[in-house]
């Protein structure tokens, strides 16, 4: 994982989600590198009004 | 035309004489790729009945998410005769499980499987995996001679996976050596009559094993499929052969051919081999997702078309079948720069390796595992080794895996670090069967332990 500390993986299924929605400073890099990874293109990234924080989620991969 | 109807011609004036099953194709795959995703991303070719091909990432992306395509296999002829994910068609009347299914089945039979295979599932068994791959080593160490493949990434992956399924592991060999064959022996072969023979020998005892453990029960994705009931009634025994046999062809023959490609790549570039045992900390990651994307051991999947539908000015018709390739998606310029080379620490390595949407390799983590064990031994262990380009021997044609058969290397000779191959499956059995190692996550969460 790239961005461990900011996603969860599902014991059960593997899946991903965010652990908390607003990205810490520290961790933006990682979570934008992470996005920019994902074969599924399932990680969103907001960037907020004033332009100093993020927030992310992964988006479900329907079946 | 002005009446609104399109002839097939303009339909499919895109086209592009494609096949991947030539030895040919090998040889000029980049060049190809090139050719396909410059002129035409989505192609028409008159090769195996007309099929649709797909090489850009773009289209890959938009293509195998698309829920007007089809997996079913539908060897009775029950539903629309649709042909499964092999172009051309196999003879063979055998789906191959989950890959060959389409909701709602294909996530019935799919969430048996994901307790044993989810991350947390598979770090379970690093222990168990590490101590083969220390075996398989052990045993060539002190000649100073490998070959990668028959002695290393051959037995690693059928071993862990025989495991998983739970069946006896000393049984390796008898498994390893059809499951290889079947992909690598072309069907005109003289060969092809033994390796057809092997392979059904496989099949009854894997039917056997399935009866043994229905009889008395013992953890594994085995027992798992036979727990499962659908609307009441247990699945049927050719679909857990079919779901067992993917399980095979997909642990088996796919991490071997990464491994072995891996390894003679590091061997031809010495200097990005000691690069990654000197950073391997961070740079075992982003190489092994960098190996994945040039590599891409499964190129590609067939699929068929469900409706008549349009997209990005493509009209496809239903029954018509697509190919879907992740390698030449992975060597799109538009996603990856300069993507005819390995970069270890390659950035946003969006990568197609293990396919894409709902049929994305169930095994990911499981592979990744056990690449990277066996990578890291023979880092750590025979770190000089050198290939003998001679002795290399590459799968003819890459239309199913890019694999190969050898890669014999030598070395300066070390010491085993403990017992050989067969005293060490022999004590991982009783570790397996005493631990029940092969307990789905949810029903075991603590490592093997490996004394």
């Amino acid at each position: 994982m790239i961005a461990p500390e900011m996603f969860v993986l599902s014991d059960l299924d593997g899946s991903s989600s965010a652990v908390c929605e607003v990205v810490p400073p520290d961790q933006e890099d990682l979570v934008r590198e992470a996005a920019h990874s994902c074969p599924e293109q399932a990680i969103v990234i907001e960037e907020s009004q004033n332009g100093s924080a993020i927030s992310a989620k992964t988006t479900e991969v329907s079946a | 035309m002005s009446d609104g109807i399109v002839t097939d011609s303009d339909r499919k004036k895109n086209s592009y004489h494609y096949d991947r099953h030539t030895p040919e194709y090998r040889f000029q795959f980049e060049t190809i790729t090139e050719e396909l995703q410059q002129r035409c991303p989505v192609a028409w070719s008159d090769t195996y009945g007309g099929h649709w091909v797909a090489s850009s990432s773009e289209a890959v992306f938009e293509l195998a998410r698309c829920p007007y395509i089809s997996n079913d296999h539908d060897v009775n002829n029950e539903r629309r005769g649709y042909q499964g994910i092999t172009i051309p068609a196999k003879p063979i009347p055998l789906r191959a499980g989950i890959l060959e299914m389409d909701p709602p089945e294909h996530r019935i039979y799919r969430s048996v499987l994901n307790p044993y295979l989810s991350p947390a599932a598979v770090k379970r068994w690093e222990p168990f995996i590490d101590e083969i791959v220390r075996a398989s080593i052990d045993e060539k160490i002190e000649g100073g001679r490998i070959d990668f493949v028959d002695d290393l990434a051959n037995i690693a992956p059928a071993v862990i996976t025989l495991a998983m399924l739970g069946i006896p592991l000393a049984k390796w060999s008898m498994y390893s050596e059809p499951a290889h064959a079947l992909v690598y022996t072309p069907e005109d072969s003289p060969e092809a009559p033994k390796v057809i023979e092997q392979n059904q020998q496989m099949a009854m005892d894997l039917l056997a094993n399935v009866a043994e453990i229905r009889q008395s029960p013992r953890p594994g994705l085995i027992n798992a499929l036979i727990e499962l009931h659908i609307d009441g009634e247990p699945a049927p025994d050719m679909e857990i052969l079919g779901m067992l046999t993917l399980l095979i062809g997909g642990g088996f023959d796919t991490t071997t051919a990464l491994t072995a490609h891996s390894l003679e790549w590091l061997g031809q570039n010495p200097d990005q081999r000691q690069r990654l045992i000197d950073e391997r900390e961070t740079l075992l990651d982003p190489a092994t997702e960098e190996f994945l994307r040039f590599y891409t051991p499964a190129p590609g999947d067939g699929r068929t078309f469900t409706e008549d539908v349009e997209i990005n000015g493509t009209r496809f018709k239903e029954g018509e079948r697509l190919y879907i390739s992740w390698a030449m998606a992975n060597r799109d310029p538009a996603v990856f720069a300069e993507p005819n080379k390995i970069i270890l620490d390659r950035k946003g390595n969006r990568h197609f390796g293990f396919g894409l949407g709902i049929h994305r390799c169930i095994g990911s983590n499981l592979g990744r595992t056990v690449f990277k064990s066996m990578l890291n031994a023979v880092l750590d262990r025979i770190p000089d080794y050198r290939c003998d380009p001679e002795g290399t021997v590459h799968y003819e044609t890459i239309g199913v895996i890019q694999g190969m058969r050898h890669l014999p290397a030598t070395f300066t000779p070390g010491r085993p670090l403990g017992p050989g191959l067969d005293e060490t499956l022999a004590k991982l059995q009783k570790i397996c069967d005493e631990q029940e190692l092969a307990r789905p996550i949810t029903e075991r969460k603590e490592s093997a332990r490996i004394d």
